[in-house]
């Protein structure tokens, strides 16, 4: 009888386990880019109807220039952040109000101004992407308080995009940098940490840029380089993801009822309807509450060059859309339209 | 951190996908071409190659961690062109070697750089 070498048996073992793994990991990849909730057509005859462009005019210091954080405040007004390093006060008519800021390092000034949201006593929070704090005012442009500094931990950021707040006056915030989403209470104190650094599985965050709460007090995460949108619920458990694509290299044309290309901004109302700044196929995505796809709608003339709309914002009711087109230095508007059903 | 979409029917695209996928973690392992020369004296402005910067978030992450580079006085990023420009104060010390990894440390692969 012949005699199997100790050393022979061992090299098959290793075989059949390296195989095993490959397998198990193929199986397990193939999965992960199947088994996503995927946006699928409703059927719900709502689709967006374009009411025009503002362009910021009437400001002392300009025109709209690459504006890229939006905000909608409890009263209508709209608050914009662009690159004049200001922030900029706008009616829900568009007309100009008011603005703040410069480039410095003080208190009202900023670096980079980037994010921005309105809690509902009107107070505005501003993130500076370059000097890594928050700064929060009243809704005329009064500092109020200043919070974070550069770095990984909890509290510190590096390079805070954009914003949130929830009902309780809880302030979300988009660390790019830091593949995280921060959650502080509104005297700025750290609260807790949403997701992780990661290509994979639920949590994993690949550079977040947009954040926004839902009615029923879910977060919603752009998590703009797994091309993706996930909902966090309010103690910071994954619950749901939205985008299909493959490893990252398979972001879906801009005809897809499937899937994103750098999401970088998302926005919901009252009404439950989701607005996904879909920034690399230069569309506004509209989701149903459970991230079904509903309708979208093309930014016209955009710039090929340029990954836009950044940010997206709704009005209180979410019948009324906002959107920041940095390419053409415009904000872009929409309506809600629910089309007649035909018995 | 920007990809061209690539169309390709299912299954096959994902098998297809798979082998991209290995080759751009391969790229991306792969170290970058040795560069080198002390930028001094005379030398005020980097033109920076920075390819796929179409987002304005990456754009502004670049422009950060240039302006983090000593000697800097300004940082201009162009998105459409694919290039930074950093201006630097006169006898600033700055190597090639420092902007690249800047630049792959805002998350983009650094390419050719010109001093004016």
């Amino acid at each position: 009888m012949n005699k199997v070498p100790a050393s022979s048996g061992r090299s098959r073992l290793i075989v059949v386990f390296l195989l095993t793994v490959v397998v198990l990991a193929a199986c397990g990849l193939w999965n992960w880019g199947t088994a996503w909730t995927v946006p699928a057509d409703s059927g719900t005859p709502i689709r967006y109807k374009f009411l025009g462009y503002w362009d910021g005019a009437g400001s002392p210091s300009g025109k709209l220039l690459r504006p890229i954080g939006i905000a909608v405040a409890p009263n209508g007004d709209v608050y914009v952040t662009d690159a004049r390093i200001r922030v900029v006060r706008l009616a829900s008519s568009g007309e100009f109000k008011g603005e703040w800021g410069r480039e410095e390092k003080g208190h009202g000034e900023f670096g980079n101004p980037v994010g921005i949201t309105v809690a509902s006593d009107g107070s505005v929070f501003v993130s500076d992407y370059d000097q890594d704090r928050i700064r929060k005012f009243t809704s005329d442009g009064r500092f109020l308080l200043s919070f974070g500094a550069s770095g990984k931990d909890p509290g510190r950021f590096t390079a805070p995009a954009g914003l949130a707040v929830d009902s309780s006056g809880s302030l979300y915030v988009a660390d790019f940098y830091n593949h995280r989403v921060q959650k502080f209470r509104s005297d700025g104190s750290f609260e807790n940490i949403f997701g992780h650094p990661g290509r994979m599985g639920a949590g994993a965050l690949h550079y977040p840029t947009g954040v926004a709460v839902t009615p029923d007090g879910k977060l919603l995460v752009a998590d703009a380089y797994n091309y993706q949108i996930q909902w966090f619920d309010a103690e910071g458990n994954p619950i749901r993801r939205v985008g299909d694509h493959l490893f990252w290299l398979w972001p879906l044309r801009t005809s897809s009822k499937r899937g994103f290309k750098v999401p970088t901004g998302v926005a919901t109302g009252t009404n439950g309807l989701i607005h996904v700044a879909d920034s690399g196929n230069h569309r506004i995505v509209m989701l149903s509450a459970k991230g079904e796809y509903v309708a979208d709608r093309s930014i016209p003339d955009s710039d090929p060059n340029v990954f836009s709309p950044e940010q997206v914002a709704v009005s209180r009711d979410g019948e009324t859309v906002y959107a920041t087109d940095l390419s053409a230095n415009r904000i872009l508007i929409l309506a809600v339209e629910r089309q007649p059903t035909h018995q | 951190m920007t990809f061209k979409p690539v169309h390709i029917n299912r299954p096959f695209g994902r098998w297809i996908g798979l082998v991209l996928a290995a080759t751009a973690l391969a790229s991306l392992a792969a170290p970058p071409a040795a560069r080198s020369g002390p930028a001094s004296g005379a030398s005020r402005q980097a033109v920076v190659a920075v390819n796929g910067m179409s987002c304005p978030f990456c754009a502004y992450g670049v422009k950060k961690h240039l302006s983090a580079l000593p000697g800097v006085k300004s940082v201009q990023v162009e998105m459409a062109k694919g290039e930074a420009i950093v201006e630097f104060a006169p006898e600033t010390e700055v190597t090639d070697e420092q902007i690249q990894r800047a630049v792959r440390a805002a998350g983009f692969t650094p390419g050719k750089i010109e001093w004016k």
